[in-house]
């Protein structure tokens, strides 16, 4: 005790430094490390240093991975519960690009119009149109919009409030490839979540949505809402009137909008009221534009402007023309993603992707007189494995009838309908190209009727005297032709998908000509002078008889008629009973010589005599009758 | 053909999208995408009285709350307007969940009372975690037809689904 150096020498004291001199080190550290455990600061700092790979294990350990995302989940969805609004406006960046390229395309849309117009200014209509702008005050391209607007309302339903069943339906195309119950609930969803999320009021929800090309406009009623599938742009008034239908709707139908909507299923009424809905207006002049007269106008017209714009803005303008038409015209051929387009020194530059299936860039570009060497293209392949793309990208690249049904299973491609041969070639080609496609089916197809009769035609070498013309599943042959030609075309093996040919149309022409051939030559008389002297009318008449026999020989063969021709020779009551005879049968066979010598054949022909009048001269029965009937048998 | 708007209701995370997507698709995928809104799947079912169509209206989660607010949003009874019939989901691993599926229960009767329900306790291959007591089921079953389902081995879900397919006719 007495080792202590303090001047009160207490042994506490003694024991601190004891304490000091043999932990002292430890005890810093302890000191130092309970500050850095109640520092607050520190510690975040600590925390945030171990904070990354601890959430990275955690986010990679399937087992813990629930337990982690839990909590984070629901402090999302309560943020997003408590504060729709802040969250709908996070998702505004997201609907921004969607809806810029919604207004995009229908910038698009108006230049064509716009294009369409200027076209039009040098025609009589379009100084019809400058005048109404001129005298109206409103601006010429909104006089022009006006009148080439075009659309097509395609489908209209009617959704019930609320639960977004479907009330009725009606559209243009027989096959329709929407869930049109899935669509109807999913817009009478997105209303409520517009309306909830950016507090609209009931009646100010949802107007209209984007479906891919087409436009979707809802018009809101108190018990039911309409919507319509548009394409291209409607006029505003439209609208009202498509306004006024469901006003209509609502006043004749009225609680029973509300019931269960089987109620209305079979109600005609409601199904041809609800056809009001599809309305369109088409003003085809405008779709035919770039015609030879047109040119010479556009000339016109480009001198003209040259004067008041002067050359370089002409030249910028043809630029952006030419920018426009291109990136519109690979836009809307299926297989290309355009993902830039630029002007560089008169050539313009446009890459993107194209689908191996895609029409060939240099063809596109020739189908609209596009110079190639105005425009450099760069494409990477790319190709849509979704299986309705596929579908929808075949169908339209075909370019197939809605009539004909496309189906794929597995890789099997099955295609019902009317088709083209260039749609069968490229369709039944399609395995050898497509990635996903082995093979075809196309037991159900048909090649369509102006086709398949001309592949008849040539294939038969066929007269123009004969017809084909489409009747079901058969191609009737009619009209007329020679009897070798039927005979030959029978014996003809030609395949046509879908078609059959049926003859008896073409037989029972020509049975009737035969007929008729018969009863003209039936009891004809060829007149001699004397012995096998023909008078000459007679003589004269022998080539138009001959090629008549010919003709109905021949069509009795290849009807397998028979015929039986008969030359009954007669001569006047001069001379012996011998002589009668020698003299009549030697004109009989005297004609008949004539008539072989033109052709007729011998085959089937029989001589007989006539009587004659012992009792005096008759210059007239010096002749030979010609009888000609149908046998029955040979 | 007959169409019927049924909604799957329930706190989050028991399922419900599952559950859709094995009746409608049969696949079942064990990754969490939590649905905002609502996902609509449309299905014809057949019945011995004749084909249905329904429209399913997968919601989101409810929230495990007793504040009646927060319970049923203003969003989710825009979604449950015109509802013909109800599939209550509960996860029975997680017994809030329950409790949760018995109050929108409370809450749709209240709102429109008689509408066909039947109650889902989801995730039955994961029995042994089962936060359930017989009790609480024994008393669950007198009030509601109750299925217990997976939507991950498909057991009962067919079930579940078309048995208010055929309620909601004869509710008709
Ligand atoms: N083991 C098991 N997991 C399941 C089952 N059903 C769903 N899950 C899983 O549970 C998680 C949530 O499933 P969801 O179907 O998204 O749940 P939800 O109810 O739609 O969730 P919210 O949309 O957020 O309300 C997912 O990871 C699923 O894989 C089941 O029957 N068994
Ligand atoms: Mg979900």
């Amino acid at each position: 005790m007495k080792k202590s150096r303090k001047t009160d020498g207490q042994p506490v004291d003694d024991l601190q430094l004891l304490r000091d001199l043999i932990l002292g080190e430890e005890k810093d550290r302890l000191h130092k490390l309970d500050l850095r455990v109640s520092d607050l600061e520190s510690r975040t700092s600590d925390v945030a240093e171990v904070l990354p790979a601890a959430m990275n294990r955690l986010v990679g350990d399937p087992a813990s991975k629930p337990d982690f995302e839990r909590p984070v989940v629901e402090s999302i969805r309560g943020a997003i519960k408590r504060d729709t609004e802040s969250f709908a406006e996070a998702l505004f960046p997201v609907l921004g690009p969607a809806i810029r390229r919604a207004i995009a395309d229908a910038l698009s849309g108006l230049v064509q119009r716009i294009n369409a117009a200027l076209e039009h200014s040098f025609t009589i209509k379009g100084l019809k149109w400058r005048l109404e702008a001129a005298r109206t005050g409103v601006p010429f391209p909104q006089i022009v919009l006006r009148h080439t607007m075009l659309y097509a309302v395609q489908e209209a339903f009617l959704i019930q409030r609320g639960s977004g069943l479907i009330l009725a339906s009606v559209h243009r195309d027989e096959l329709l490839a929407l869930d049109e119950d899935a669509v109807a609930a999913m817009l009478t969803a997105i209303q409520s979540f517009i309306q909830d999320s950016f507090g609209m009021a009931a009646d100010e929800p949802l107007r209209s949505a984007e479906l891919g090309e087409r436009t979707v406009w809802v018009i809101n009623g108190p018990a039911a809402a309409l919507a319509c599938v548009i394409s291209g742009s409607p006029p505003r008034a439209v609208r009202a009137e498509l306004m006024v239908l469901l006003e209509t709707l609502h006043a004749r139908y009225g609680n029973r909008l509300s019931e269960k909507p089987e109620g209305l299923s079979g109600d005609e009424g409601l199904r041809a009221l609800m056809g009001e809905a599809l309305r369109e207006e088409v003003d085809a002049s405008v779709r035919s534009s770039t015609s030879f007269k047109y040119k010479f106008l556009w000339i016109m017209g480009g001198l003209l402007l040259l004067g008041f714009l002067g050359y370089a803005s002409i030249n910028a303008w043809r630029d952006q023309q030419l920018s426009r038409q291109v990136v519109d015209l690979f836009q809307a051929e299926p297989g290309f993603v355009i993902t830039a387009a630029e002007m560089d020194d008169g050539i313009l530059n446009i890459s993107g992707l194209r689908d191996p299936q895609a029409v060939p860039v240099a063809a596109l570009l020739d189908s609209q007189q596009i110079p190639a060497g105005k425009v450099k293209t760069d494409f990477s392949p790319y190709q849509s494995l979704d299986r309705e793309v596929i579908i929808q990208r075949l169908q339209r690249r075909f370019s197939l009838d809605p009539i004909t049904t496309f189906n794929l299973e597995g890789d099997e491609l099955t295609v019902s309908g009317t088709l083209t041969s260039g749609q069968f070639a490229g369709l039944q080609s399609l395995p050898d190209s497509h990635a996903l496609i082995r093979s075809v089916n196309l037991d159900g197809a048909r090649l369509n009727a102006e086709e398949a009769s001309r592949v008849f035609r040539e294939a038969l070498d066929a007269p123009d005297s004969v017809s084909f013309q489409p009747a079901g599943a058969q191609m009737a042959v009619s009209g007329l032709a020679d009897g070798s030609w039927f005979t030959a075309a029978r014996e003809v093996a030609i395949e046509v998908p879908g078609w059959q040919l049926d003859f008896m149309p073409l037989q029972q022409n020509l049975s009737a000509q035969l007929n008729d051939l018969i009863e003209n030559l039936n009891g004809r008389v060829f007149q001699y002078v004397f012995e096998t002297r023909l008078t000459p009318e007679s003589a004269a008449s022998l080539d138009v008889a001959g090629s008549e026999l010919v003709t109905a020989q021949d069509l009795a063969s290849a009807l397998g008629a028979h015929l039986n021709v008969t030359l009954e020779g007669s001569a006047d009551g001069t001379g012996s009973r011998e002589r009668n005879i020698e003299v009549s049968l030697s004109r009989s066979r005297h004609l008949l010589e004539e008539l072989v010598a033109r052709g007729m054949t011998e085959q089937g022909v029989t001589q007989t005599l006539a009587g004659w009048n012992e009792s005096g001269i008759e210059p007239e029965r010096r002749k030979v009758t010609l009888f000609i009937e149908r046998s029955a048998n040979p | 053909m007959i169409s019927r708007k049924i909604c799957l209701l329930g706190a989050f995370s028991v399922g419900k999208t599952s559950l859709v997507r094995r009746f409608v698709h049969e696949v079942f995928d064990d990754r969490y995408i939590t649905t905002l809104g609502t996902k609509i799947e449309t299905v014809v079912v057949q019945l011995d009285s004749g084909p249905v169509k329904l429209v399913i209206w997968d919601m989101e989660g409810a929230e495990n709350t007793d504040d009646e607010a927060d319970l049923v949003t203003s969003r989710m009874k825009a979604y449950l307007q015109g509802l013909n019939g109800v599939l209550l989901v509960a996860d029975g691993t997680r017994a809030a969940t329950l409790k949760t599926a018995r109050r929108l229960h409370q809450w749709i009767m209240g709102a429109s009372p008689g509408t066909p329900a039947v109650l889902l306790l989801n995730k039955a291959d994961l029995k042994t975690q089962w936060q359930l007591s017989p009790q609480d089921l024994k008393e669950l079953s007198e009030s509601l037809k109750c299925f217990s389902t997976s939507a991950l081995s498909g057991s009962n879900v067919d079930k579940a689904f078309l048995h208010l397919a055929q309620v909601l006719l004869e509710s008709k």
